[in-house]
C-alpha cells in the first residue's frame, strides 16, 4: 500500500539542542525559596494578630509570597525545561524571555507583596503593571510556541501531559486577568464589583486550575518515568482535566446568571472531589509501582495526597459538626492545606527529583561529543545526597505540623517562623548546591573536551 | 501483529521492570537475587540496543536519509548506558551499595529520558517512512527473543 511520506521536520529532529541553558529554570528556583524565607520574617515581626482573618492585608501578603513568589516561580521556570524534554517544544531565545520574564514576575511579586503589607495604592498599582507585562510576555511566547507545534506536529501520539499544560497555562491566564480585575480598584477604576466571590474565583482559578492541572500533567509523565510505575488509566488523563476546566468555567455561570448562584458551592465539592478522584489514582499508580526504593519523593506524594483528603474531608463536614475552635479559622485550615500540605508538598517531592535530572541531562549531553569526558559526570545522589532530601522532607512535615497548629493557637508563631526558615534555607541551599555542582562538572568537562 | 512503537515500547517497560527488582534487590543487600537479576536486565538491554543498531536504525537511516541525525544521538546513549552498566556491574562485584544506587538512578535517568525520545519521536517517524513496518517489526521481535 503506498503511503505518503510526511517530510521530516525540525520539530522532530530528537536531538536534545531544545533544551535551553540550565540557568533559564535555574533563576525561577533560586528566587523561588527567598520569597518563602521572606514569608517567615515577616510572620515572626507581625506576631500572633496575623492569624485572625484571611481578608487581612498581611495575610495576603503571604498568600501571594507563596503562591506567586514560591509556587509561581517554580512552575514557570520548569516550563521552560519540561516542554522540550516532555513534547519535543522548545521556547526560542529562552535566556532573553527568561531574563524578561523573570525579572518583571520576580520585582512584581515583591512590589504587590510589599504593597499588601504597608497597604500602599502606588506599589500595588506598580506591581499589577509590572506582572500584567511578565504573565503576558511569557503566556504569548508560551501560546506561540505551542501553536506552531500543533501546526507542524503530524504525530497520531496524543500527549496529554501536553494538552494538560495547555489547559494549565489557559487556567493562569484566566486567573491573571481576575487578580488585575481585583487590582483596579486601588486606581480608582473598579471594572468590577470587588466581592468576596471575585477573590475566591481568583484564587480558585489559580489553585484549581493553573496549579492543580499542572501537577496532573507533570504527574502523568514523571509517575511512570521515575518510579517505574503503570501509566494513569486513559480516561483520567484524557477527561478528567478537562472536567476540572469546564468546572472552572461553569462556576463564572454560578456568579453571572443569578439563578445558577445556588451552584456555586456544588462547583467547589465538584471541584474538589475531581482532585480526590486524581488523588486516588495517582495514590494507586504510587502503590502499584515498581521501584520500590526508599524516595523522599513518593513520601512527598503521600503527604501531598494525605492533605489533600483531608482538606476535601474538612470542606464537605457540616459546619456544625466541627469544633468552635475549627470552625472560626476553616477558610485559613483550608488554604493551607491545600496551598501549603498540597501543592509546596508536591512541588517539594518534583524538586528533589528534577535539580538531579536537570544537572545530569545537560552534562550528559555535553558528553555527547566526547565519550572520554563521561568520567567527569557526577552521579544523581552526588547532586543531591539523598539524606538532604530526607532532611528537606522532615524539614516541611514539621513546619506543616505546626503551621496548622498556629492557625488555632497563633502565640506559636516564633516557632512556625523559625522552622519556615529552616526549611527554605535548606531548600535554597540544596538548590544552590546543585547549581554550583553543575558548574564545577560542567568546567571539567570543557577540560577534557 | 503490533507495531514498532507497540513492541519496542513494551520492551522498554519488561526492561524497566527487571531493572527495578534488580535495584530493590540491591537495596535489601540481597546479593545473590541482585546478580540474577542485574543479569536478566543487561542481557535483555543488550538484546534491545542491538536490535535497534543493527535492524531499526539502519532501516530508518536508509528510508529517511538521515545517517547524522537522530539515530546518531540515539547511537551514542546506548554507548554512555553501557557505560554506566559496566560501573554497575563492579559496583554488583564489589557488594557497593551505596554506589550502585546512585548510578543506578543515573541510568534510570538516562534510559526514561532515552527512552521518551525514542516513543514519542523515533519509533512514530520510523513507521512513517518505512515501506516494509511488519518485516522490520517481525525482524526486531526475532531478535529480541533470541536469547
Amino acid at each position: 500500500m503506498g503511503k505518503i511520506k510526511p517530510p521530516v521536520t525540525s520539530t522532530n529532529q530528537l536531538s536534545f539542542t531544545g533544551l535551553p541553558p540550565i540557568d533559564v529554570p535555574f533563576r525561577y528556583f533560586i528566587s523561588a525559596p527567598l520569597f518563602a524565607i521572606a514569608v517567615a520574617l515577616m510572620i515572626f515581626f507581625i506576631g500572633d494578630h496575623l492569624w485572625i482573618s484571611r481578608w487581612q492585608s498581611e495575610m495576603l501578603a503571604i498568600t501571594h509570597a507563596f503562591t506567586l513568589g514560591f509556587i509561581a516561580s517554580i512552575m514557570l521556570g520548569a516550563l521552560f525545561q519540561l516542554l522540550p524534554v516532555t513534547a519535543g517544544i522548545s521556547i526560542g531565545k529562552p535566556r532573553l524571555v527568561a531574563g524578561i520574564c523573570h525579572s518583571l514576575h520576580t520585582v512584581g511579586s515583591v512590589l504587590l507583596i510589599l504593597g499588601f503589607l504597608l497597604n500602599d495604592h502606588l506599589l500595588q498599582r506598580m506591581a499589577a503593571v509590572l506582572l500584567a507585562l511578565g504573565f503576558t510576555l511569557y503566556l504569548s511566547i508560551f501560546g506561540y510556541f505551542l501553536f506552531k507545534n500543533k501546526l507542524k506536529n503530524n504525530s497520531s501520539y496524543t500527549n496529554y501531559t501536553l494538552s494538560t499544560i495547555k489547559l494549565a497555562l489557559l487556567a493562569l491566564f484566566i486567573t491573571v486577568c481576575l487578580g488585575l480585575l481585583l487590582q483596579t480598584r486601588v486606581i480608582g477604576l473598579s471594572l468590577i464589583v470587588w466581592d468576596k466571590d471575585f477573590t475566591n474565583l481568583h484564587a480558585t482559578w489559580g489553585l484549581n486550575g493553573w496549579v492543580a492541572l499542572l501537577i496532573m500533567a507533570i504527574s502523568f509523565q514523571v509517575l511512570p518515568m521515575f518510579h517505574v510505575a503503570p501509566e494513569f488509566p486513559l480516561w483520567v488523563k484524557r477527561y478528567l482535566p478537562r472536567i476540572v476546566f469546564a468546572t472552572l468555567i461553569a462556576l463564572f455561570a454560578a456568579k453571572f446568571i443569578t439563578t445558577l448562584y445556588f451552584l456555586n458551592d456544588y462547583l467547589h465539592y465538584l471541584l474538589l472531589t475531581l482532585n480526590c478522584v486524581f488523588i486516588i489514582y495517582l495514590l494507586k499508580t504510587l502503590h502499584n509501582r515498581k521501584r520500590k526504593i526508599t524516595d523522599s519523593t513518593v513520601n512527598y506524594w503521600r503527604l501531598g495526597a494525605t492533605n489533600l483528603i483531608v482538606c476535601s474531608l474538612l470542606f464537605i463536614i457540616p459546619e456544625q459538626m466541627l469544633p468552635l475552635v475549627i470552625l472560626q479559622k476553616l477558610p485559613i485550615l483550608l488554604a493551607v492545606l491545600f496551598i501549603f500540605g498540597y501543592v509546596v508538598s508536591i512541588l517539594q517531592g518534583m524538586l528533589l527529583k528534577i535539580l538531579p535530572f536537570l544537572v545530569f541531562t545537560h552534562l550528559q549531553q555535553r558528553c555527547m561529543v566526547n565519550f572520554s569526558a563521561m568520567q567527569a559526570l557526577p552521579n544523581m545522589h552526588d547532586i543531591l545526597i539523598k539524606r538532604h532530601g530526607q532532611i528537606q522532607f522532615l524539614l516541611h512535615t514539621s513546619t506543616l505540623i505546626i503551621l496548622l497548629i498556629t492557625v488555632l493557637f497563633p502565640q506559636l508563631y516564633w516557632l512556625l517562623a523559625s522552622l519556615l526558615l529552616a526549611e527554605f534555607t535548606w531548600l535554597s541551599l540544596l538548590i544552590i548546591k546543585a547549581y554550583m555542582l553543575y558548574r564545577q562538572h560542567n568546567n571539567k568537562i570543557s577540560q577534557l573536551l | 501483529m503490533s507495531t514498532i512503537v507497540e513492541f519496542m515500547t513494551s520492551k522498554h517497560r519488561e526492561c524497566d521492570d527487571i531493572f527495578s527488582e534488580a535495584e530493590s534487590a540491591v537495596a535489601k543487600e540481597n546479593w545473590d537475587e541482585a546478580t540474577i537479576k542485574w543479569q536478566a536486565f543487561t542481557d535483555e538491554l543488550e538484546l534491545h540496543l542491538q536490535a535497534e543498531e543493527t535492524i531499526l536504525f539502519p532501516q530508518f537511516e536508509q528510508a529517511t536519509g538521515m545517517t547524522a541525525g537522530p539515530t546518531q544521538v540515539m547511537r551514542m546513549e546506548h554507548e554512555q548506558m553501557r557505560a554506566l552498566v559496566n560501573d554497575l556491574n563492579k559496583d554488583l562485584i564489589d557488594n557497593n551499595k551505596i554506589s550502585f544506587l546512585g548510578n543506578s538512578e543515573t541510568l534510570m535517568v538516562l534510559m526514561q529520558q532515552h527512552n521518551m525520545k525514542e516513543e514519542m519521536m523515533l519509533y512514530p517517524m520510523t513507521e512513517q517512512h518505512l515501506p516494509n513496518v511488519t518485516e522490520v517489526s517481525n525482524a526486531l521481535r526475532q531478535h529480541c527473543h533470541s536469547s
